[in-house]
């Protein structure tokens, strides 16, 4: 009886964390839903979903693979869950509703989400937001808003990012170079 | 003598079947047809002829080159649509097309009339790739499916019949061929590696 109850015990400590690990993992997404509005309102709509099958696909092809940049690839891309892109492209200023790219901004208000960069410019109304979310030491999420006067673009990344691994990958594979910064001298990327 | 007639029959009933087979195999998908039949009725689109378009699915579907099992590439022309309409009418298209085990990948839609829509699905081992196109008056349909691990296989190891598109490979058997005054062939048949 008592290795019963401690073994229902187990399987309840089981499916709590395993609940707790799925809802931080679906904490980094986006709701995109108010976006949907400025389909009838933009000239141009790119919408870019990748998520956990083609990933797998990717991860299934890239191990398989005997290069070691694509072994790379796959390890940097193992714990990915998803990456969507919502742009949208008005053809004159100021033709969306403003409250529309607000409501995405304030999902990023959360305590769970950090401010990585936010740049104001009053050239085009021009705003640019970065943030990230951190499980633990690793990065869980990134998500990146843009918006100016004729244009919106929301770019939401879910699952833990290599950084190291992005920037020693730069550069390689058409991955565009990317430079990190640290203690105040830039990380030139290995080729 | 009727043997003999029978051995040569079975063949070439074989290769009319595989024929026949492989494009109805292809035109099963339903989302395929509907859209395809949206386009032609809808916006009076004209499909446009490949040639030798049976003959290339054909090869493919026995060949399976890089994992790929079978294609299919449909061509319109002539399309007359409303630009204002157009977007809301594919978007209804696609979603009735495209049942729930579909995924959406990439959707790009301009006012000036460009569409483009992704979908994949995963079909036991294999993985099935829908693309439709607009771009002004033109459209195209295209369909794929093809095994990851044999494509990884390919990437690795890229022969088809046992003839290696290497062509590091092919330069290092023409250098052995030349050492030993052998006249280099063009390609090389699969041939066990020898370890130097």
């Amino acid at each position: 009886m008592k290795s019963l109850k401690s073994y229902s015990l187990k399987i309840m400590l089981l499916l709590f964390g395993l609940t707790a690990i799925t809802a931080n993992a679906q904490d980094a997404r986006l709701r995109f839903e108010r976006l949907n509005g400025l389909e009838n309102k933009a000239q141009d709509v790119v919408e870019v979903n990748i998520d956990g099958k083609l990933l797998d696909l990717a991860k299934r092809v890239m191990v398989k693979v005997n290069d070691p940049n694509s072994k790379k690839i796959a390890q940097a891309i193992s714990g990915l869950k998803g990456i969507y892109v919502r742009v949208y492209n008005f053809e004159k200023e100021n033709e969306y509703n403003v409250t529309d790219v607000e409501e995405i901004r304030s999902q990023l208000q959360s305590p769970a989400w950090q401010k990585l960069a936010n740049v104001r410019s009053k050239k085009n109304n021009q705003k640019v937001d970065v943030f990230t979310m951190f499980t633990g030491d690793q990065m869980s999420g990134v998500a990146v808003v843009v918006s100016d006067s004729k244009s919106i673009a929301v770019v939401n990344v879910i699952g833990p990012i290599d950084i190291d691994l992005l920037a020693e990958m730069s550069g390689k594979l058409n991955i565009p170079k990317i430079e990190i910064e640290r203690d105040g001298k830039p990380e030139k990327p290995k080729n | 003598m009727l043997f003999k007639k029978k051995i040569l029959i079975t063949p070439v009933l074989l290769l009319l079947a595989f024929t026949f087979s492989a494009p109805t195999a292809i035109a099963k998908g339903g989302e395929h047809k509907k859209i395809v039949n949206h386009l032609k009725t809808k916006y009076k689109a004209k499909k446009v002829n490949i040639p030798f378009m049976f003959l290339a699915r054909f090869v493919v579907s026995v060949v399976r080159p890089a994992g790929m099992k079978s294609f299919s590439v449909t061509l319109f022309e002539d399309l007359k649509f409303s630009r204002e309409t157009l977007d809301r009418e594919m978007q209804s298209v696609m979603k009735n097309s495209f049942g729930a085990d579909w995924s959406s990948i990439l959707r790009v839609r301009s006012r000036t009339g460009e569409q483009v829509y992704m979908y994949m699905r995963e079909a036991g081992s294999s993985v099935k790739i829908a693309v439709v196109t607009i771009d002004k008056a033109q459209a195209a349909v295209i369909r794929a499916t093809f095994n990851p691990e044999k494509l990884a296989d390919f990437i690795n190891n890229p022969k088809i019949f046992g003839i290696s598109l290497d062509n590091k490979e092919q330069q290092a058997n023409n250098k052995i061929s030349e050492s030993k005054g052998i006249a280099a062939p063009e390609k090389k048949i699969d041939e066990p590696k020898k370890d130097n």
